[in-house]
């Protein structure tokens, strides 16, 4: 849990985030395949309110690996997968995904289903898991996920994702029935409109819960297999109770005066652990927000027919699931997202992580940065790897956003 | 590039291929005349040429930095965009009236964006989202992207693009396909008259001119080879794999060592003209849809299509008796990466002699290059 929460029903919620997050990891994973039950891999999770009313196993394989990163071996996988020689430019948590793949750390899944979502060292993942050839007779699905924004292209991929429940259905034999999947929306709107909630309750000022709790909601509330459980919506329930007991007593971060309140805008870094409370407890600057935790809007499921909830799953995952809607999006997409964050959290900076794996963020760094500047938004854009602390460490991340905060004129340099 | 060739019409072809703005296209202005530029073969050219436009492969020939664009671009872009688009704000392509870029990849997702942000005075900049997987259930959603951008160049061009005028560029860019085919075809010879490099430049030509008249300068060409009588010896049949390779770098390097390249799977090249669009059916415009998402040799960024990738790589090799292959990269390219890890893979196991190299796309130097193919070649030599 955090460090800095101390009230129980805090870390109640904290025990039950992690129990349900478990299913997330690669252990879990590994376990149901010892057991024969069937699961599929995907490269990217498109459609998690399928699956769930499936109670279909379902693992996006990056995620996992994602994951991973946090563990103590990452770093040592990270250097196997060098020696793959897929480049080493390439996102180094997909490069370790690839070796994991390679490696026959990734149990072999029932069915398998890939696309381009949303980055390229994800195509290349999914190519290269499509071709792993321990899995060649396990059965796959190709998506082609549009970067164009209309309503045609949503059909066009709603169709698509249609396609691929109808595989797993025939490849896993379990059955999506309608009635539950409309179930599972529905209780996963109210559930994605819960998390819209909490993010504008971190607009109060002093912010009252530290960063880690959007990346929790996020990660049980989309990921995984209790998408739509009311179980979750009972936990955000909580959540959001708690959190709004805080602000009216004025409760900021326990422990924290703060200071400065930026947003950090790119995927959690591994060094995020270390370094966002050190911002926090030595300069007073509170990280508001992540793309990872602040998705949405959130289009609602619309359930009134079949083709409507895939459609609704198409835009849904497009244009509002964190990194999708970022990567496949165009600048203006991005620079609006920022504008808006930075205003509705009353932010006083921004810091893009510019992850070295990110390259269609890299290639349009500058339009991102003049759109600040025309807008007033102070942004440094740091260049690190998200998931590889040894190219750029927490404390050097640390060095130049203090440096950043005192060139603006946040902090002063003491 | 040295060519051996007395030829003035390669000479030309070969002009064309070394610089960006060139005689024909000045030519194709003066009778008021459009360009449009294009950044990879899935945006089809046809359609452009139906629009009565003149399709220009965009390319970073010349460029000798990357420092005006590296201000949009940084440098875990690959340098293929970063050299093009250098060439654009030094004004290189002033001469285009459009510009088409695609989804094809993350670098090139931005190029439109970058083109329109550094306020280039091209009237029509537009990007077509490709499709990214392949198959029937594709097609139409590839189509709905062409239709797109089929309007908008109707709009912009104020031009009405009719069934007849796009089987008419069909026609006219297969029989390109088809000369190309029968240059490709001398290299299967045992002593090719033309080399690898010089191949290269008369494909980079049929991008950068007026089609019709590529045909004839092709054609001209192909009966001066039909007459050459070739007897020089090398020392290995090599082919070429990868993707944006627009130059003869990597064939000067190789032929410089004795060897020749016969073939080649890059998108300058043979993946270009490997298959033909059809030319009857109810929709032309379905037909290039088919063509670019079922029929095409693909490159890596359509998923699930890496053992048809391997099967065409194959049978070229087959086809052309290849000794060996070499595969080269941008240093920066995702989805070559893994894709050479796979192919190695496979080619070990059909027992192709293989190396994957990296570049730049203008390289500092190409020692180590040179180092790499000359030992690879030394391998291949001494079984």
């Amino acid at each position: 849990m955090s460090e800095t929460m101390t009230d129980n029903v805090f870390d109640k919620l904290n025990t039950e985030c992690n129990e349900y997050s478990s299913a997330l990891l690669l252990s879990t994973c590994q376990a149901t395949a010892k057991s024969g039950v069937p699961f599929a891999l995907c490269s990217d999770d498109c459609f998690p309110e399928v699956h769930c009313a499936m109670e279909l196993p379902f693992w996006s394989v990056p995620v996992m690996a994602g994951v991973f990163t946090m563990e103590p071996q990452a770093p040592d996988l990270i250097d196997k997968s060098a020696a793959m020689g897929v480049g080493e430019k390439t996102c180094s948590g997909l490069r370790m995904t690839m070796y994991m793949v390679e490696a026959g750390m990734i149990p072999k899944p029932t069915a398998l289903i890939t696309g381009n979502i949303c980055c390229d060292a994800i195509s290349s993942t999914s190519e290269l898991m499509n071709n792993y050839k321990p899995w060649a007779d396990v059965p796959k699905f190709y998506l082609s996920g549009p970067h164009d924004k209309s309503e045609e292209s949503m059909v066009e991929f709603g169709k698509q994702l249609r396609a691929a429940a109808a595989f797993l259905e025939k490849t896993t034999g379990k059955k999506l029935d309608m009635n539950k999947l409309k179930q599972v929306c529905e209780e996963s709107n109210k559930q994605c409109q819960l998390m819209l909630e909490l993010q504008m309750l971190k607009s109060a000022v002093p912010t009252p819960i530290d960063w880690t709790w959007g990346r929790k909601a996020g990660r049980i509330a989309r990921w995984g297999p209790r998408v739509g459980d009311p179980v979750i919506t009972d936990w955000l329930e909580r959540l959001i109770t708690a959190t709004e007991q805080r602000i009216k007593a004025g409760k900021g971060i326990d422990g924290i005066t703060e200071k400065i309140r930026f947003n950090w805008y790119d995927l959690m870094p591994t060094m995020g652990d270390k370094l966002f409370p050190r911002l926090a407890k030595e300069l007073g600057a509170v990280q508001l927000s992540d793309h990872q935790n602040w998705g949405g809007p959130w289009t609602p499921i619309d359930t009134s027919s079949e083709e409507a909830m895939f459609t609704s799953f198409a835009k849904r995952y497009l244009n509002d699931t964190p990194m999708v809607k970022h990567a496949m999006g165009t600048p203006q997409i991005l620079s609006d997202e920022i504008y808006r964050l930075y205003k509705d959290l009353k932010c006083n900076a921004v810091v893009m992580g510019l992850h070295i794996g990110h390259k269609e963020q890299n290639a349009m760094h500058k339009i991102v940065a003049d759109i600040c500047r025309e807008r007033n938004i102070p942004l440094l854009q740091l260049g690190c790897d998200l998931w590889d602390a040894r190219y750029m460490s927490a404390d050097q991340a640390f060095d130049r956003i203090k440096e950043f905060f005192e060139i603006t004129g946040l902090s002063s340099a003491d | 590039m040295k060519s051996g060739l007395n030829s003035e019409v390669f000479d030309k072809l070969a002009k064309i291929a070394g610089g960006l703005m060139n005689t024909e296209i000045d030519n194709w202005k003066k009778q008021g005349g459009k360009v449009m530029g294009y950044l990879c073969p899935v945006i089809p050219e046809e359609l452009i040429i139906a629009a009565g436009l003149l399709p220009f492969r965009i390319r970073g020939t010349g460029s000798t930095s990357t420092s005006i664009a590296d201000a949009y671009y940084n440098d875990v872009n690959c340098d293929f965009p970063r050299h093009c688009f250098n060439q654009a704000l030094l004004g290189k392509y002033d001469f285009l009236d459009g510009i088409i870029a695609n989804t094809c990849c993350d670098t090139l997702l931005r190029f439109a964006d970058n083109w329109k942000h550094a306020g280039l005075k091209t009237p029509f900049v537009y990007l077509l989202d490709n499709a990214h997987a392949a198959g029937e259930p594709m097609v139409g959603q590839f189509l709905v992207e062409l239709n797109k951008l089929k309007g908008s160049l109707e709009k912009q061009f104020n031009v009405e693009i009719t069934e007849q005028k796009l089987w008419a560029a069909i026609k006219l860019c297969n029989e390109t396909k088809e000369l190309q085919q029968q240059l490709y075809g001398l290299r299967k010879l045992p002593s090719p008259p033309i080399t690898g490099a010089e191949v290269m430049a008369v494909m980079v030509a049929g991008l950068s001119m007026p089609k019709e008249q590529y045909n004839k300068d092709l054609q001209a060409l192909l009966d001066e080879l039909a007459g050459v009588k070739a007897d020089k010896k090398y020392s290995l049949r090599l082919m070429i794999v990868g993707s944006g390779n627009d130059d003869s770098l990597l064939s000067d390097i190789i032929e410089g060592l004795g060897a020749i390249v016969v073939t080649d799977s890059t998108c300058f090249g043979a993946r270009l003209m490997a298959k033909k669009v059809a030319e009857t059916g109810a929709d032309p415009l379905y037909a290039i849809a088919k063509y670019q998402v079922m029929d095409v040799p693909f490159c890596p960024k359509t998923i699930g299509t890496h053992p048809q990738r391997k099967q065409f790589i194959l049978d070229l090799a087959a086809d052309y008796k290849v000794d060996g292959i070499v595969g080269v990269r941008f240093f920066s390219c995702d989805m070559w990466g893994a894709e050479f890890y796979m192919l190695k893979k496979d080619l070990e196991e059909s027992g192709m002699p293989f190396i994957w190299v990296e570049r730049e796309y203008v390289p500092d130097s190409v020692g180590q290059l040179q180092t790499r193919i000359e030992a690879f070649i030394e391998t291949i030599n001494d079984k």
